[in-house]
């Protein structure tokens, strides 16, 4: 009897396991097969599985064509310094043997927290080692420096160079800590526009009138909106329809693709494009205020459905869920002075250094020809590692030195830059040395 | 004239019948033993009693009233090859012809003759012995003798304060009538008991009223003249060596047993005190047997039915061809003595020599008084007066001669309990739903179903119920379950076990305090985290680790199915455990200890738990027989449910492992 009883516990078990696994595996919620805990980078989309394991038995490739789908453009732009061709050349098959940079799992593995360093490195921070061993011999200025310092803040970094590669370090040393006149990037086409606007006559649509609400109306005869044609039916075609943050950012993306795309591509869009619900601060890892925490995150969470404040969007949204040290501190701090300043009307819109100016920050791009400024709306785009922030937003105001400096200082960044840089980064000074010693080595031969 | 059927078994057995000489209950249980295995064979028994058999241990009982006359009779097994002859006592053996004369003047033939002829009381040499109303005690006649005078006797003597005195004793106070036991010996039961105990029996026996006198002989029986009775003289008193005068009307002696010789004497039978016997329990004519009291073996006379029910097992065999021993038994006896337990077993004379050390454990106050011999630390005697839940126990290990340390010394001076006291080492008093045999699930009173239809030896109740067929640890339980003592635990290959369990255990031990073992913190060195982070390493160790498992599954199936027996279970065990303990090698080179997260930590979890309570067990089943075997078993059993228990998920954690490994 014993027998048969154990059996029949042991086939409920099987099955009732078995059954749960294969539900599971099934479902949307995936989360028991999680092996690990996700990095920072993915964990808001760590239950879209198929997201980055495109399909079952997917392999190797697969994960790279996911990674691919969100970063290449990105490493593009950036004109990664590590790119794939350089491992794919048949020429290189030796290099690929030692790290097989063709794909990004190489070093970038996920949901593997255990083995997981900075900027989400899965291998040991000296990789460098593996190709550049001889570093030491080639610039006197490395010897004796240890390999797991390569990727130091304002030393080097792996894919986006830009700010750090020899000849632009030379180039932008000596130079004034601060310019003479720091205005960042000119305004945006909207930005004028929402500046200049006036208030509109536009005709509301006669089926909204029992549902009209006063403050609506003049939120959004004043706004831009208003003042481009762009009427409640624009965007209204009931008053009973429901505004999920989906349907918001559906709605936004028809005329502002280019802006929604890059919140898509940031921690404040991705959990949506993704097609998960949207990211609420009660989600996110870093310190979030409280009474914020069940806020979703969508267009009109910064931007107001009526009003288009921008200056709402460029601090106070921030700081409405935003609740670090570095956050805290910018009211105080020389940049939040500043643009304390502007909003009060007492300086160029352009010398306001918001939470925008540095995260989302105005960036311009040749469109038919003609020199488009945009704001970037991957508040990710230039997060990580810090570095990616010098060209596009320091050294608008900044020297360079100064900004790697600055960067480099952890406890600065904490007050939010109240203060100057206490330690130095010897980035340019290794490139002028070296400079040197290379002119001395061309004039002792000619 | 019947016609012989062919008996192709025999080997060197012609066609005659075996012949068994007393109906006792070893000649009996011979019988039963004999038709089990031959039933084909002829046999006859002869008793020189005009009863039928009937039991000699429960004459006392009878005596006392506590049973009816019906009671004592000993069924005979009806077979059909089977001639009983009662009041018919062998007088003549014929051993050139191999023939038997019975008392009618008729002559058997026989293929083996088996002499159980039991013993006779031994009557000492005293003056006026033989006159009326001085009794012996020792077959139904006497006790209907007794019987009889008991209803008129108002103070009966007993001559001897052994066993069988005392419970004579016990059995003429009926009518409440004086009785007085004289003891030669300085104490009571001095064969069984050493002082101490023989003091303390005898202030328990003093309680009911019989009266005791020790180390003192009668010398004299002293005649009554009585002018009304002419016919024969009869009892009026006993005069003591001391020269002191009891007055009594009846004496009943009560001094012991001799042999029954003289049959073989007659016919040149070897004999000593007994009838000498070989370890095959042949006498000097190696067709004639002899088992129970009249047999000697090397020097060793029996006065109880357990060794006669041995050696009825041990004969029986060998007429059948099977090359069976005799090696001796340990007196052990185990007995109610005027409603006080007594129980004696092995070497319980501490005088016998130097090296033999006692140890008593003396509790007045409950009465209980017991003892334990050892030479050179190992058990060789025990007694006791009062209960002893650990006897079973005892008498094994001083058949095995087990070895006992200080400890258990310091336990038994202090509690009285060698061993751990909580349970009762007896498996007949364990409840009938309770699991003797863990492997094949046998519970006890399957074993007493088995035992009540005749399988009457451990190998028979074996046979029937399988239990003790896997593994063996069982054994020693079902040896208790039928009173043989020569079964010795023989579990092969427990010193491997023990091993293996260990050194899995420690492994485990290991892990437990390393933890998640570090990755390599740089790339300049042997990437040895390459183990369990390169996935075709961990394919490689992942699929033999589920190889391991499901190879180490094979013991299951070897112990659980009948039609799956390759090789010995035992064996089985430790390659078991062996692959155990590769697979928390393998284990660490694919995880590196680290336990992941959700499935990967269940899976991992339920493995790690697995290997140690599979360690737990090895190791405890190694170490078993330290244990008391009720709380063995039970301890044995959870673990092994345990270990078990925790497998059940194991299949489909792991199915689902490997598919999400190469799902996502």
């Amino acid at each position: 009897m014993t027998r048969y009883w154990s059996w029949l516990g042991w086939l409920i078990i099987t099955s009732t396991l078995g059954g749960f696994f294969t539900y599971t595996l099934f479902s949307s919620d995936k989360s028991v097969f999680l092996i690990g805990k996700t990095t920072d980078g993915h964990h808001q989309i760590e239950l879209a599985c198929e997201n980055c394991h495109l399909s079952s038995f997917g392999g190797t490739e697969l994960l790279q064509e996911a990674c691919e789908g969100c970063h290449l453009e990105e490493l593009k732009e950036v004109r990664d310094a590590h790119p794939k061709r350089k491992f794919t050349d048949p020429g290189n098959a030796d290099r690929v043997a030692i790290l097989d940079a063709r794909f990004c799992v190489t070093c970038h593995r996920e949901h593997r927290e255990d083995i997981t360093n900075n900027m989400g490195l899965t291998v040991p921070e000296d990789v460098c080692f593996l190709c550049h061993e001889d570093i030491g011999n080639e610039r006197a200025t490395h010897s004796g420096l240890g390999f797991n310092t390569c990727g130091n803040s304002g030393c080097h970094n792996f894919h986006d160079n830009r700010a750090l590669f020899e000849d632009f370090l030379v180039e932008n040393a000596d130079q004034p800590w601060l310019k003479a006149s720091p205005l960042v990037a000119p305004l945006t086409r909207a930005e004028h526009l929402i500046l200049t606007a006036t208030t509109s006559q536009s005709q509301i649509p006669d089926f909204f009138q029992p549902a009209l609400n006063q403050e609506i109306v003049e939120n959004w005869s004043s706004s831009i909106h208003a003042n481009a044609d762009v009427d409640c039916a624009t965007c209204h075609s009931s008053v009973d329809e429901s505004w999920t943050p989906e349907a918001i950012l559906k709605n936004c993306d028809g005329c502002h693709e280019r802006q929604s795309s890059g919140f898509q591509l940031g921690k404040h869009g991705m959990r949506l494009a993704s097609g998960l619900d949207a990211m609420t601060p009660e989600k996110a890892r870093i310190p979030m205020h409280e009474n914020a925490s069940a806020k979703a995150l969508t267009c009109s969470s910064c931007h107001g459905s009526h009003d288009t404040n921008i200056q709402f969007a460029a601090v106070e949204a921030c700081m409405g869920c935003h609740n670090s040290d570095h956050v805290n501190a910018y009211p105080k701090s020389r940049h939040g002075e500043i643009t304390a300043r502007v909003f009060a009307g007492e300086a160029a819109l352009e010398s306001a250094v918001s939470c925008a100016t540095c995260h989302m920050p105005r960036e311009s791009a040749l469109v038919g020809g003609q020199s488009i400024t945009h704001v970037q709306h991957n508040q990710n785009d230039n997060l990580k590692p810090n570095d990616k922030m010098l060209r596009t937003v320091c050294m608008n105001c900044h020297s360079l030195a100064f900004s790697i400096d600055a960067l480099a200082d952890e406890t600065l960044i904490s007050t939010n830059f109240n203060g100057r840089p206490t330690l130095h980064v010897e980035s340019i000074d290794m490139a002028i040395d070296r400079r040197a010693i290379l002119q001395d080595r061309d004039t002792t031969y000619h | 004239m019947k016609k012989l059927k062919v008996q192709n078994y025999t080997q060197g057995m012609n066609d005659a019948p075996v012949i068994i000489v007393g109906a006792g209950p070893v000649g009996l249980r011979f019988l039963e033993e004999f038709s089990t295995l031959r039933p084909a064979t002829e046999l006859k028994i002869f008793t020189g009693e005009p009863f039928k058999p009937y039991d000699r241990v429960k004459l006392s009982q009878l005596l006392a009233r506590d049973i009816l006359e019906e009671e004592i009779y000993t069924p005979v097994p009806t077979l059909a090859k089977l001639e009983l002859f009662d009041n018919c006592p062998i007088t003549s053996i014929d051993r050139s012809k191999n023939l038997v004369q019975d008392a009618s003047g008729n002559w058997h033939s026989y293929s083996k003759l088996v002499l159980a002829l039991g013993s006779s009381p031994f009557v000492p040499n005293i003056p006026n012995i033989d006159i009326k109303n001085v009794f012996t005690f020792r077959n139904l006649k006497d006790t209907q003798a007794l019987a009889a005078r008991n209803l008129s006797s108002r103070h009966t003597l007993v001559i001897g304060g052994g066993l069988l005195g005392l419970e004579t004793a016990r059995a003429m106070q009926r009518n409440n009538t004086r009785v007085t036991v004289v003891q030669l010996g300085k104490h009571l039961m001095d064969k069984q008991l050493d002082k101490g105990a023989g003091l303390i029996l005898q202030t328990q026996v003093e309680k009911s009223g019989i009266e005791i006198i020790c180390a003192r002989l009668v010398s004299e029986i002293i005649v009554e003249n009585n002018n009304l009775n002419t016919n024969r003289p009869q009892v009026k008193g006993a005069k003591l060596d001391n020269g002191t005068v009891i007055e009594c009307d009846t004496i009943i002696i009560s001094a012991g047993i001799r042999p029954r010789t003289d049959l073989a004497r007659q016919h040149g039978i070897a004999i000593d005190k007994g009838i000498k016997v070989n370890e095959h329990l042949q006498t000097s004519d190696h067709n004639i047997y002899a088992i129970g009291e009249c047999a000697q073996f090397k020097d060793q006379l029996f006065g109880l039915v357990a060794p006669g029910f041995e050696h009825a097992s041990v004969v029986a065999h060998h007429i059948t061809g099977e090359n069976t021993r005799y090696e001796g038994t340990i007196k052990a006896s185990s007995l109610k003595v005027v409603g006080q337990k007594v129980f004696s077993v092995g070497e319980t004379n501490p005088e016998v020599g130097k090296s033999i050390t006692q140890y008593i454990f003396n509790n007045p106050s409950s009465g209980i008084y017991r003892s334990i011999f050892t030479i050179n630390n190992r058990l060789v005697g025990a007694l006791a007066i009062g209960e002893w839940p650990e006897q079973n126990r005892i008498r094994n290990s001083i058949i095995e001669r087990r070895k006992i340390y200080w400890w258990h010394i310091l336990l038994f001076k202090l509690s009285g309990f060698v061993w751990n006291y909580q349970q009762e080492e007896d498996i007949r008093t364990w409840p009938p739903s309770m699991v003797v045999c863990n492997c094949t699930g046998v519970t006890r009173g399957q074993l007493t179903a088995a035992y009540e239809n005749g399988a009457c030896s451990v190998e028979k109740i074996s046979n029937e119920t399988r239990a003790s067929t896997v593994c063996g640890s069982c054994r020693p339980l079902l040896s208790g379950f039928t009173n043989e003592t020569n079964t010795k635990n023989t579990v092969e290959g427990l010193g491997w076990l023990k091993w293996t369990s260990l050194f899995l255990c420690i492994l485990l031990a290991i892990y437990w305090i390393s933890g998640p073992l570090p990755f390599a913190e740089t790339v300049q060195q042997i990437r040895y985290d390459q183990l369990w982070l390169d996935s075709l390493f961990k394919q490689v160790t992942g699929f033999s680790l589920m190889a391991l498992a499901t190879f180490s599954l094979l013991m299951s199936l070897n112990k659980r199915c009948k039609w799956f027996s390759l090789g010995k279970f035992t064996s089985w065990r430790i390659i078991h455990v062996l692959l155990g303990a590769i697979a928390a090698i393998i284990l660490l080179a694919h995880t590196g200890i680290n336990t992941g997260d959700n499935l990967n930590f269940w899976l991992m979890t339920d493995f790690l738990l697995i290997l140690l309570l599979g360690g737990l067990t090895g190791l405890f089943i190694s170490k078993e027989q330290n244990f008391k075997a009720k709380t063995g078993k039970k301890f044995r059993s959870q673990l092994t449910w345990a270990h078990t228990f925790l497998f059940w998920p194991l299949p489909t954690l792991l199915f689902f492992h490997v598919l999400s490994v190469y799902y996502f």
